[in-house]
């Protein structure tokens, strides 16, 4: 059998030669790639709510600015519209609980066209929902900011507002929590869901929304429709801002920071130095051994095989470390996400992630042989015979 | 010559050994010798007999597993680490096969190496390293020429000028034309010589070219092990 | 002495020697400064962040929110409030009465130079009072709006990080069109990334009558301050809040200069890491390459702690190159670097800062990564006995 596997005996002691190096070697790797592992966690904690988000949805909101309401008699308008499918909409309540540190993602909706949308993704006991549906100053939140303040159903919350004055003249807001839901969808756990017309009454300026959330029916139509809703508003009081959900949720992350692009640059940057660092590690190594090399050469062996051999000492190195640090990422992503879950519901390492970092592991080994490769190829064998 | 001076190097009931892998290599074993002060002694062995062991243990640069080593009066075995390393400095100049100089020194930086571990002024020193190669033979426009722009006699007359620029009594040489050809050997050899005969230098030269044995005054003829019969140079 | 000459001998010597192992030193160059220069560019972001919004106002300025909200752009005060206010004990009287502020504050979408999002910048509806209260605003170019002609001067900032906000452009927000006659400086405070017009005019155009959002109160003394706040506090015909005007803003700063400093830590243990083990892989191949040198030096009598002193140094040296790249990289690619973030729903655009004490820092953090890559290997070229490293050559 010529399995390609006798060679391993060459390729390890080549990687044995300098055990020390070898280890520093890997190590430098590892940190690399746990590094890439836990920014790739990261930056999907923030950008995995674009994918999250619905993508046969659009969000309307004011033209001027995403503070500025819109009538709630656009729901009614766009519904009449060719090729939607259904229209929710809602009030940002601007909530929190006691202090401003304590936010709740509170929002104000009509409770069945909510349902009639998300309802499939919760998990609660159907007569909670009911309940619900009959008390105007009830909530259903998610089981996830139920657990951090221990609330129970039943309980009368005190939920403040920063944006919102209670028709008694005071910032807050008394709730009763009618229902406790667990969801497939982690952003929901957070949720805090009172009645839209809880807000409305008392209102000095009823019948108003923050934004709309429009279904499409096709996800072909997506453009299309959002360009039809905004070419209707054009030239009422409140003009309208169409994009699709994926868009809205990435905008707005964006503005908080372009996590992306830092990143990036930060990984440029490591990797950069990283691979610096093996390729001399197989530089030096090839040099010391071009004697070695060389007397394989007398022996037959082509400058492809001596080439396959160093690029699968540079996979050995590189995928050792690349595969060590990106289970460590695995181990501690996974250990913060249990305190984190409140604040990045989406931390996590996905196999996208995992796949892309063997992918680029492969890449980074190829690229730090290089430089060997061409020592090699630059070595005339009578040269380094007579050094050896 | 007065019989109260101690030899130069009295080498008593010395053993050695090393371990290669798993073996145990007995390399000296009770050797003993005594070499007067201002001899040249040619010290004969075939490759591997462990010549260059005796060579570094006389230099303090290893230590024997039993027995005494007194070179000019001083019992290595009393001196520690730190005062072995300047007693070295004093008293030993070391000549090698491969020359051993520091290529991106210039001739004379290397030879002032040795001088950089004693309080002197840098004129003293320049003087002291001009004389040093002078004396070895290095013509004077060579004296800023880096090991690489000379020849291998030219290097190691270099090695040998770094070896005697502080005046030690004793030189130790490690087969020294061994990488040379005849003539610039016959050279280096001349040289010892007259450094052994005008200015009274000890020196012990291991070799296995019976040619360069015939320049000492001297001839030890080791056998393997190095056991035993210490026959005199005819 | 003997010991400085020595080491000093060996040192030069390796010093001596560096172009001719160029490339293993390059790489620990290389991985120090990538270090320094991650390093020091995170936290030039939080120094910049803190900077903008700590220079923001002066310190007998307190700002006046409806209670129970946390920003301007959520607060509601009414002319009555406004009033009262005006009224309490500690305030400042002028020529024209009371030294204050009413400030209506609403947010506008602009697209961002060099992105397709949507950004909300901050749109201020000010008086004349209002360039009294913020002294730091001043013109640097064109003219103040006229009142009710829809002209509106723009922050330096601003104009410099959202499309449309250049001098003599024109905008358009909801329906109307808005007129940029002029632009300010707030000497690098939040302001220069807002826009400012006349405050009737704003009110007229979003329909809020006589709401503001913030008064600006100034203060007779500094010292005023504890005796306002009790007696606007326990006045019962205002229900507000009283807050210095620079601990207000420099506030906002704590989430992100945090978030920043504990990321930049992070990462530096990480990548700290990385830079030990390729110092120590440098710094074990350079102790190789010297090993004959070092090894010749030592029969010369040259002593074993020198040689460790030198080894270290080396490594330090090139700990030190490599920060100063580092930081220097740090500087000339990200001092000054224009971003912005959004805090409470309005964009703040402020500059990354490379301080010289943040590249200090960046490059003391670099020595001692070279320490700490460099001790073994020092230790290791000093142990190692002269007469093995003879016989190996």
């Amino acid at each position: 059998m010529k399995s390609p596997l006798r060679f391993s005996p060459l390729v390890l002691s080549a990687l044995r030669r300098h055990r020390l190096r070898t280890w520093l070697t890997i190590l430098s790797v590892l940190i690399a790639f746990l590094l890439f592992g836990l920014l790739q966690a990261i930056d999907h904690a923030f950008y995995g709510g674009v994918k999250a988000a619905g993508r046969r949805i659009l969000v309307t909101m004011s033209a001027e600015s995403m503070v500025e309401p819109l009538p709630r008699a656009y729901a009614a308008e766009i519904t009449t519209m060719k090729d939607v499918h259904h229209v929710a909409y809602e009030v940002w309540m601007g909530g929190y609980y006691q202090h401003h540190n304590q936010l709740l993602y509170a929002l104000a909706v009509s409770p069945r066209r909510w349902l009639a949308e998300e309802g499939r993704a919760l998990i609660l006991p159907h007569r909670e929902i009911s309940a619900w549906l009959k008390d105007r100053s009830g909530a259903l939140v998610g089981n996830s900011v139920a657990r951090t303040y221990g609330w129970k159903p039943g309980e009368i919350v005190p939920m403040r507002s920063d944006i919102w004055i209670h028709p008694d003249g005071r910032n807050t807001w008394p709730v009763r929590i009618d229902g406790i839901f667990h969801s497939t969808k982690k952003a929901l756990s957070e949720g805090f869901l009172v009645h839209y017309r809880y807000w409305n009454t008392g209102m000095g300026n009823p019948n108003q929304v923050s934004l709309l959330r429009v279904k499409v029916t096709h996800l072909r139509d997506l453009g299309k429709v959002a360009r039809a809703i905004d070419a209707r508003f054009a030239n009422s009081p409140h003009p309208t801002r169409t994009a699709s959900a994926q868009t809205f949720v990435k905008h707005f992350i964006n503005q908080t920071v372009d996590i992306g692009v830092i990143v990036e640059d930060i990984l440029a940057a490591v990797f950069f130095t990283m691979l610096l660092v093996t390729a001399n590690t197989l530089t030096r190594s090839v040099r010391e051994r071009s004697g070695e090399i060389a007397v394989l050469h007398t022996q037959g062996y082509s400058r492809p095989l001596i080439f396959a051999l160093i690029l699968a000492e540079a996979l050995i190195l590189v995928l050792t470390g690349a595969l060590a640090g990106t289970g460590l990422a695995v181990l501690i992503v996974q250990g913060l996400r249990s305190t984190l879950e409140a604040y990045l519901p989406y931390l996590t390492l996905t196999p996208r992630t995992i796949l892309l970092t063997l992918g680029l592991s492969l890449l980074f080994a190829v690229l730090s042989s290089l430089l060997p490769l061409l020592q090699v190829q630059r070595l005339r064998t009578v040269d380094a015979l007579r050094r050896g | 010559m007065i019989d109260s001076t101690p030899p130069a190097i009295q080498i008593i009931e010395v053993s050695k050994h090393y371990r290669r892998g798993d073996e145990t290599v007995q390399v000296l074993d009770r050797f003993t010798l005594t070499v007067e002060p201002e001899a040249f002694v040619a010290l004969m062995a075939p490759s591997g007999s462990g010549k260059s062991t005796l060579l570094n243990l006389m230099g303090g640069l290893d230590r024997p597993d039993a027995g005494r080593i007194v070179i000019a009066g001083t019992d290595l075995a009393t001196l520690n680490e730190a005062t072995l390393t300047r007693w070295r400095a004093r008293t030993l100049g070391f000549i090698f096969q491969l020359y051993y100089l520091i290529p991106v020194l210039s001739a004379a930086r290397n030879v002032e190496l040795p001088l950089l571990l004693l309080p002197l002024s840098r004129e003293e020193r320049h003087r002291r390293v001009e004389a040093a190669l002078t004396l070895a033979g290095l013509p004077p426009e060579r004296h800023r020429f880096r090991p690489t722009e000379l020849s291998g006699g030219q290097q190691q007359r270099v090695a040998i000028a770094r070896a005697i620029v502080t005046d030690p009594p004793l030189l130790l040489c490690d087969e020294p034309t061994g990488d040379l050809d005849r003539t610039a050997g016959d050279e280096i050899l001349a040289l010892l010589k007259t450094l052994n005969e005008r200015l009274r230098k000890t020196i012990v030269m291991v070799t296995h070219d019976p040619h360069a044995a015939t320049f000492a005054t001297r001839r030890i003829d080791l056998d393997k092990g190095l056991v035993g019969e210490l026959r005199p140079a005819s | 002495m003997r010991f400085l000459r020595e080491t000093t001998a060996i040192l030069l010597i390796g010093l001596r020697s560096l172009p001719r192992r160029l490339d293993v030193v390059l790489v620990a160059v290389a991985g120090f400064a990538g270090v320094v220069l991650v390093l020091v560019a995170v936290l030039s972001i939080g120094k910049g962040f803190e900077r903008t919004l700590t220079a923001t106002g002066v310190p007998d300025v307190a700002l006046v929110l409806r209670k129970g909200t946390g920003a301007e752009l959520s607060s509601n005060l009414t002319l009555d409030d406004t009033q009262v206010i005006g009224g309490e004990p500690g305030v400042a009287v002028g020529l024209h009465g009371p030294e204050v502020s009413p400030e209506l504050l609403v947010v506008i979408n602009r697209r961002k130079l060099g992105s397709r999002g949507e950004s909300n910048v901050p749109f201020r509806g000010v008086g004349a009072e209002a360039f009294r209260l913020h002294p730091h605003v001043h013109l640097v170019a064109g003219r103040l709006f006229h009142p009710g002609l829809n002209e509106v001067i723009v922050g330096r900032s601003a104009s410099r990080t959202f499309a449309g906000l250049g001098l003599g452009d024109h905008f358009k927000s909801g329906h109307l069109v808005w007129h940029v006659v002029g632009l300010f400086s707030d000497d690098g405070g939040v302001h220069g990334s807002e826009i400012w017009t006349d405050l009737p005019t704003l009110e007229g155009a979003y329909q809020r009558g006589d709401n503001y959002s913030a008064l600006y109160v100034r203060l007779k003394k500094r010292s005023d301050y504890a005796r306002f706040r009790a007696a606007v506090e326990k006045d019962p015909r205002v229900d507000v809040r009283v807050e210095p005007e620079m601990r207000y803003f420099a506030k906002q700063a704590e989430g992100l200069s945090q978030f920043i400093d504990g990321a930049g830590y992070i990462l530096l243990v990480l990548m700290g890491l990385g830079a030990i083990f390729a110092a120590l892989n440098t710094m074990y191949a350079v102790v190789a390459d010297r090993s004959r040198e070092i090894a010749t030096l030592r029969i010369l009598g040259y002593a074993r702690f020198p040689v460790s002193v030198a080894v270290l140094l080396e490594s330090l040296v090139f700990a030190a190159a490599g920060g100063v790249v580092g930081a220097l990289i740090a500087y000339i690619g990200f001092n000054g670097y224009q971003a912005s973030t959004m805090a409470n729903f309005s964009q703040i655009v402020f500059h990354f800062r490379v301080t010289p004490g943040l590249m200090a820092t960046g490059i003391a953090d670099a020595l001692i990564l070279g320490l700490l890559g460099g001790l073994t290997p020092a230790l290791r070229a000093a142990r190692r006995p002269p007469a093995e490293a003879v016989r190996t050559l």
